[in-house]
């Protein structure tokens, strides 16, 4: 069993490095962003603290691990299965749940390096190195804890009948919608808890409830909501995994 | 393995009315049909990719034993020859015997392609990659489906040697569709015809153009597609 998890992670993996594209998107653009809209602290070099360094890099974070989960999990499956990559990968392990999990966890590998390149550019940037520990720290105890449900509940994408090229679209628009979301605030419960089931919005608030943890008080409604979300996503992640078809949809039936 | 009053239809096109078949064991069995004729479905319901009908199929091993290549199989463009036998091989839960003809294909066609990745092979050498990495799975019954399809006259010879020897030296259970009827004469295989949504001929080559009535093989199959069943 061991043998075939590290073949299957190896191959998932050399294939999400191959995709130069996503990795530039994943990557350089929150870069660039992060660089312009701190220009001022740049260029004139002012000292960064540790807690405004890490409390900035939420929003970034959230971009990160979005992007990859809907750009190097979601959208490869759609095309793995599409291009009859799955028939065959099912075909010779014999085990679903052996591909699901071995496909996350080379995606995991994927986001933590994305994660650190990311921090490491961004405490070189700021001459800020020394809080690079701090950083990488939260952001991957933030991506093994909320990134997984998150992808789960994406799983609903799986289930959808639309052509590999409608998905980029698709794609393209929950990232944008889910960070415009994320700016509104509410001060109906139910509604708060509606708009914390957004990516962007769930992303943003573990990453803030895990920095809490480590370096202040934790805001335990905060918490509690997050709990209920993922709680959500994982249930609607395992029936749309049991629902999941390895052939393309469009396929003659 | 048996098929006994297989009924099938897609949607509203009936592929399959009353289709009875046997295969046997220990022999290479041929599936050979005009286009269209559901040779393809025969060998998706006999892997389980469309539910097999449990009660018209019989003896056939699970899907977990069944190794399938697929017409048009594909695998991950950016992974070289090596990276994907390697990856074919790991999924076996031991190491497994080759043949000597699975020795002769490695050695004569896989060898000088091994570093390449799959996207820059030709659409022959592909193929030949996929046949090989079948082949090299521990199953119970091997599916080929059109295997010689877009290959050198050379080549088909490797293969139809390196499938032949699945069932002469490791003793498996081999079903393959076929199109190039000229090859059938240097095979000992057990041939099922589809034809008319039915299994319209089954036993060996010679039986086939015993009940043709000819000795030329291309009138047997033209003479075979208007017979009505088996």
């Amino acid at each position: 069993m061991k043998k075939k998890f590290y073949a299957l992670y190896k191959i998932f993996l050399i294939n999400a490095f191959s995709n130069k594209i996503a990795l530039m998107f994943n990557i350089v653009f929150p870069v660039i962003y992060f660089a312009i809209s701190n220009a001022p602290v740049l260029i004139n070099n002012y000292t960064v603290s540790k807690d405004k360094l890490i409390s900035a890099s939420a929003y970034y974070f959230a971009y990160i691990a979005l992007t990859t989960t809907l750009n190097s999990v979601i959208l490869a499956m759609v095309e793995y299965r599409d291009y009859g990559y799955y028939k065959v990968i099912y075909m010779v392990t014999n085990s679903k749940y052996l591909v699901l999990i071995s496909q996350f966890l080379s995606q995991w590998t994927f986001l933590i390096i994305e994660l650190f390149l990311f921090n490491l550019i961004t405490t070189l940037m700021f001459k800020s190195l020394a809080y690079l520990g701090y950083l990488l720290l939260t952001t991957i105890i933030a991506a093994i804890v909320f990134v997984l449900p998150l992808t789960m509940g994406l799983y609903f994408l799986l289930t959808v009948k639309l052509r590999l090229q409608t998905y980029n679209i698709v794609i393209t628009l929950i990232i944008l919608l889910s960070f415009m979301v994320s700016a509104f605030e509410a001060k109906n419960e139910i509604l708060n808890l509606l708009l914390l089931c957004t990516p962007v919005k769930y992303l943003m608030t573990g990453y803030e409830v895990i920095m809490q943890m480590m370096f202040s008080r934790v805001n335990w409604a905060n918490l509690i909501n997050l709990l209920l979300v993922i709680l959500i996503y994982v249930l609607f992640g395992m029936i749309f995994i049991a629902k999941q078809n390895i052939s393309t949809i469009f396929e003659k039936k | 393995m048996e098929i006994k009053h297989l009924n099938f239809s897609y949607k509203k096109k009936e592929i399959f009315a009353d289709f009875n078949a046997k295969f046997i064991g220990d022999q290479l069995n041929v599936i050979i049909g005009s286009n269209g004729a559901g040779k393809t479905t025969l060998l998706n319901l006999i892997y389980g990719f469309i539910d097999r009908p449990a009660a018209a199929m019989m003896d056939f091993p699970s899907m977990s034993n069944i190794i399938y290549k697929f017409q048009n199989m594909s695998f991950f463009d950016e992974l070289t020859v090596k990276q994907v036998i390697n990856f074919f091989k790991s999924m076996n839960d031991h190491t497994v015997a080759v043949t000597n003809a699975q020795v002769s294909f490695y050695n004569e066609i896989i060898k000088e392609l091994i570093n390449t990745k799959l996207r820059s092979l030709s659409g022959g050498e592909y193929q030949s990659v996929m046949v090989y990495c079948t082949s090299i799975m521990e199953r119970e019954l091997y599916l080929f489906d059109e295997p010689l399809s877009g290959i050198d006259s050379y080549i088909e010879n490797l293969i139809l040697d390196l499938v032949e020897s699945l069932v002469v030296e490791k003793k498996k259970k081999v079903i393959m569709t076929l199109h190039q009827l000229a090859k059938l004469n240097s095979l000992q295989a057990h041939i099922v015809f589809v034809g008319n949504k039915k299994c319209v001929f089954q036993g060996n080559l010679s039986q086939m153009l015993q009940v043709a009535d000819t000795d030329d093989i291309d009138i047997a199959f033209k003479r075979m597609r208007q017979v009505v069943s088996c």
